[in-house]
């Protein structure tokens, strides 16, 4: 995302509040943050040059396995496919302390080594059935995992969870989201229709 | 609008602009009193500076989350706050500029919004009456001082303040929590109906009611006049909102103020000190050291009226100190800094609600529901004084709470698409004893970047507090389960005072200058014509939310001013 495009959300978003209170454009809309454009994350295609931060090369292209295992492509896409797996490694270089990156690669670690020695395979060459087999023993604490295994790869896909809920794909397509609902209606009936996605996390 | 350097004597100077600041600003002004507003903070502009507004999460640089680096070197202190987020981190003070201290063995989270608007920008808007069971509380029980006040002395303001800010709810007629004036209440949800319904038939001393709020939730003319609009609902308030949909000094008073041409506005001007004159006894006007480049400068007015935040005022009055009054300006009483007090949200309780599959909602409702509380009556055999007023909603679970299940794969996906089960939850908000122990003092020696000494801090909550939250978490537990709710869990947190970032006393009221900085116009006993209407004024926590009663003692006092200054008597 660029210095402009959030520029560009603020001003349609200024201009929606004014029309809809009647008022005219007068107002001005608050220039762009540059540095936080700047820092924001950007998926990046496989293949293309991506400097880690805090996992490596290998790591990356497991974790999206695991991105993609957790949360596959159903009608929509997986998370490994929006690039989760890229955002999580941003993410724990700005927002988790170095106890968390080396928690997060161990059990990345633990993943590939358990499943070489389960099945042979390393984890991105099983077939997804296995791979879904594999992470349920995880996280339930299934032999050959322990407790805190399971609590760290619990840590992981909440990681993975909150990556895809608060991208756009999982936002807006998986989920519905909603700008500006309107006023609240407290009683409405609910006939299986997906939930709302997530604004305003906190 | 906005003025650096003035020779002006102004007719009314008034400290900080948040909830009490603009509604000082607003009165004065509309009065024809040439004002000005000083704010240490910069200027924040309805609109055009709520930078975090109306983007979404996946725009975000960390969608939502604040760097480890900036929450460590700027932060520690605010992130504490549930509000606290990247989009709201420019309306907190910045803990690296804002240091003070706390004595050995106790905590406290000071939580600052300083700018044009403090904190107006970041509250959660609740707005409670308060009644004479609250103000009679000190009386009865000996802790603390006897308001100077009665309900029927605000009973007029409370409905002044209420039709210009906007309150929803519904009537009540409830002894211990007056009615207001109302715009319509939020929706409650199906469950939620049901689980009043239950409640209230179980425990017929209890209520389960629709939280006051001060949303605009039906807008009338004269808030559409306001430039204000319809909540829509998108509970992300501290973010700022252009609909103007819930009250702040931007939205609301701000507005009027300038409208009469008789406002200034001096941003970035910290106040050092109040100039004192011993002949007159009269405060002449402040001393204020610039927030950017340091330099220092005067104001000069006939009133003055401290509005700069509970902590804020005390430490204004504290570093006022003079040969006449050696211990803090107006402080004859000895009381500055003392009876500090807060809230205490230390005990939780929280359920399944089973059914309602079929039943859901639209929207984020940005408020809840309220257990008014029902130990209003004093009562010896309740191991503790006081009472406690208890938050409560109930909510479907999303993805938020659904990805902690466990799952892999697409059964899990798809679970975390629909909607969970409904959970219901309880707050406890206990009124904390007001106690001369817990105070503030400056530092002997720190001082912060502007020169100013710290405030050293010194409160805990004492046992009294910690019996009430054992008994909220204790009769939460029982309520949900004698409701038939499922799977009742509860507990206590161990958050320390200022938690409840409802901060009062420290510069209380009183009918008697001997034991009380204020009387009961919150007009100083000291010196004639210098006010605190913040919630430094405030000589019982009572359970309710204060904003509410620190904007009617506001105007109230400023309605008082004006007529102390036509009688010549200020």
């Amino acid at each position: 995302m660029t210095a402009e495009h959030m520029n560009q959300s603020r001003r349609r978003f200024l201009q929606g509040v004014l029309i809809s209170l009647g008022a005219g454009l007068s107002n001005g809309f608050i220039g762009e943050n540059a540095l936080a454009a700047a820092l924001s994350y950007r998926a990046v295609p496989d293949g293309e040059p991506y400097q880690t931060k805090v996992l490596s090369n290998e790591q990356l292209m497991m974790l999206k396995k695991v991105c993609n295992t957790i949360i596959p492509t159903t009608e929509t896409p997986g998370a490994g496919d929006i690039g989760v797996h890229g955002f999580i490694d941003h993410q724990l270089y700005h927002c988790y302390d170095l106890n968390v990156h080396s928690r997060m690669r161990a059990i990345l670690s633990v993943i590939e080594t358990s499943s070489l020695r389960i099945y042979g395979y390393p984890f991105t060459e099983l077939d997804s059935e296995r791979q879904v087999v594999h992470l349920t023993r995880l996280e339930t604490a299934a032999e050959p995992f322990s407790e805190q295994q399971r609590a760290d790869f619990k840590q992981l896909k909440a990681l993975v969870c909150f990556g895809y809920y608060t991208s756009e794909t999982g936002a807006s397509q998986e989920l519905v989201y909603q700008a500006y609902p309107g006023g609240f209606k407290g009683q409405i009936a609910y006939r299986g229709q997906a939930g709302y996605g997530s604004l305003a996390y906190y | 609008m906005y003025i650096k350097e003035s020779k002006q004597e102004y007719d009314a100077i008034v400290i900080g602009s948040g909830i009490t600041g603009g509604w000082a600003a607003k009165e004065f002004s509309e009065k024809g009193f040439k004002t000005l507003l000083v704010e240490r903070g910069r200027v924040v502009e309805h609109r055009k500076d709520y930078v975090g507004e109306g983007i979404p999460p996946w725009e975000q640089p960390l969608r939502s989350k604040v760097s480890l680096a900036e929450v460590e070197q700027q932060y520690h202190v605010q992130k504490n706050c549930y509000a606290f987020n990247d989009s709201t981190k420019h309306f907190f003070g910045n803990d690296r500029d804002l240091p003070f201290e706390t004595t050995k063995g106790t905590d406290f989270w000071w939580i600052r919004a300083n700018q044009l608007g403090g904190k107006s920008l970041l509250w959660h808007r609740f707005s409670y009456r308060w009644s004479d069971f609250d103000f009679n509380a000190n009386k009865l029980d000996g802790f603390g001082n006897d308001w100077p006040i009665r309900y029927q002395d605000l009973a007029h303001w409370y409905s002044y303040v209420e039709r210009h800010v906007g309150i929803c709810g519904q009537k009540e007629s409830l002894p211990q929590l007056p009615d207001s004036e109302f715009l319509p209440p939020f929706d409650m949800t199906a469950p939620e109906l049901h689980i009043k319904q239950r409640l209230e038939a179980t425990f017929p001393d209890r209520k389960l009611i629709h939280g006051r709020q001060a949303h605009l939730t039906k807008p009338s003319a004269h808030h559409l006049a306001q430039g204000r609009g319809q909540c829509q609902a998108r509970n992300e308030c501290q973010k700022g909102c252009s609909f103007g949909a819930y009250f702040s000094t931007q939205s609301s008073t701000l507005p009027d103020a300038a409208k009469t041409g008789n406002l200034h506005i001096a941003p970035n001007s910290v106040v050092h000190s109040l100039i004192y004159d011993g002949i007159s006894n009269r405060v002449k006007g402040v001393r204020v050291i610039d927030n950017e480049d340091l330099s220092q400068r005067e104001y000069f007015g006939k009133v003055v009226f401290l509005c700069a935040s509970t902590l804020g005022s005390t430490q204004i009055l504290l570093n006022s100190r003079n040969k006449t009054f050696p211990n803090g300006l107006a402080n004859r009483s000895g009381v500055l800094g003392h009876y500090l007090m807060d809230h205490n949200y230390n005990a939780w309780a929280r359920a399944e609600i089973p059914g309602f599959e079929d039943a859901f909602y639209s929207g984020r409702r940005p408020g809840g529901l309220y257990v008014p509380n029902f130990y209003f009556k004093p009562d010896p055999k309740r191991p503790f004084l006081r009472g406690y007023g208890m938050s409560a909603g109930a909510y479907r679970e999303d993805w938020k709470a659904l990805q902690h299940k466990d799952g892999i794969g697409i059964a899990f996906k798809q679970q975390l698409q629909k909607p969970g089960k409904w959970q219901f939850w309880l707050g406890a908000q206990g009124e904390m004893l007001p106690r001369f122990e817990n105070s503030v003092q400056l530092h002997a020696f720190k001082k912060d970047k502007w020169g100013i000494p710290q405030l050293e801090i010194n409160c805990r909550f004492s046992e009294n507090e910690r019996l009430m939250m054992l008994d909220a978490a204790e009769q939460g537990q029982l309520m949900l389960e004698k409701i038939g709710l499922e799977n009742v869990s509860s507990g206590q947190h161990d958050k320390p005072p200022g938690s409840g970032i409802h901060e009062l006393g420290t510069a209380r009221m009183g009918r008697d200058p001997k034991d009380s900085v204020l009387n009961g116009f919150n007009q100083s006993h000291d010196i004639p014509n210098l006010f605190v209407t913040d919630g430094a004024s405030f000589c019982s926590s009572a359970v309710q939310n204060p904003s509410l009663t620190f904007m009617a003692l506001t105007v109230r006092a400023v309605n008082y001013a004006v007529k102390e200054v036509a009688a010549r008597r200020i």
